[in-house]
């Protein structure tokens, strides 16, 4: 597969993941339970099958190596976006928690690198 | 009958309810995010795209959509406090595939993570319920 298509498949299927969790998030309750698939490993699953048919066995897992730093910047954004959306709207809100996944992101890859 | 609220409970009839537009925006923002990872791990190597492969495209993309709604910023706010214990999962998720896919094949390891995602966020809602009842 040539690199344009491996891009492209993994957006394919990046896409109908988080969509299938986003589905499962709608249909479930109470809120905060409906929350955690919000917060699901759906571009994960998507983006590691694809290196595993693309790279091999070994790839995944230093995709997992990386993620782990993703994952603990993904718990300060969740828990940054709640005080935030509420003292600045959905949009503000959104947009520096997403700030503050990037530095914890970057804090985290520095310390693994 | 049990009322309690925090029950955990399927309603499958929910999704004639479900908006397209809604799911048009999540598919965009999970094919956008994968892209961005897969084109970070071809650049920098895939254990950088690997970083985005925790990026928060569904919380995003909820708190996107309902931008108009400031009467919604409640059930926003449960929905992310809902994400916080997700992603915890999340870190257990990722640590499970880094630890097990170089020792057994990665598509059960793989799984296997997804299930383990799975236990930790849900036994961590019950635990939270309970402790805030």
């Amino acid at each position: 597969m040539g690199e344009v298509w491996t891009i492209v498949v993994r957006g394919l299927c990046g896409g109908l993941l988080v969509m299938a969790f986003a589905l499962v998030g709608e249909i479930v309750s109470p809120k905060r339970f409906a929350g955690i698939f919000a917060a699901g490993p759906a571009v994960a699953l998507a983006g590691m099958a694809v290196t595993l048919l693309v790279l091999g066995e070994r790839q995944v897992a230093e995709a997992g190596h990386g993620m782990v730093v993703g994952a603990v910047a993904l718990v300060a954004y969740c828990a940054s976006a709640v005080p935030l959306t509420r003292r600045l709207g959905a949009t503000a809100g959104s947009a520096v928690a997403m700030v503050i996944w990037a530095a914890v992101a970057t804090l985290g890859w520095e310390l693994i690198t | 009958m049990n009322d309690d609220p925090g029950r955990i409970r399927v309603h499958p009839e929910k999704i004639r309810e479900i908006s397209l537009p809604g799911m048009g925006l999540r598919f965009a923002f999970g094919m956008v995010v994968s892209v961005i990872a897969g084109l970070v791990g071809q650049r920098w190597g895939v254990t950088a795209g690997g970083v985005f492969l925790a990026f928060p495209a569904v919380m995003a993309a909820t708190l996107t959509l309902i931008q108009d709604e400031e009467h919604s910023r409640v059930p926003v706010a449960q929905d992310a406090r809902g994400a916080v214990l997700g992603a915890v999962g999340m870190i257990v998720f990722a640590v499970c595939v880094w630890a097990l896919a170089g020792r057994v094949p990665a598509a059960p390891a793989m799984a296997l993570a997804t299930v383990a995602w799975m236990i930790v966020s849900a036994i961590l809602y019950l635990a939270v319920r309970r402790y805030t009842r």
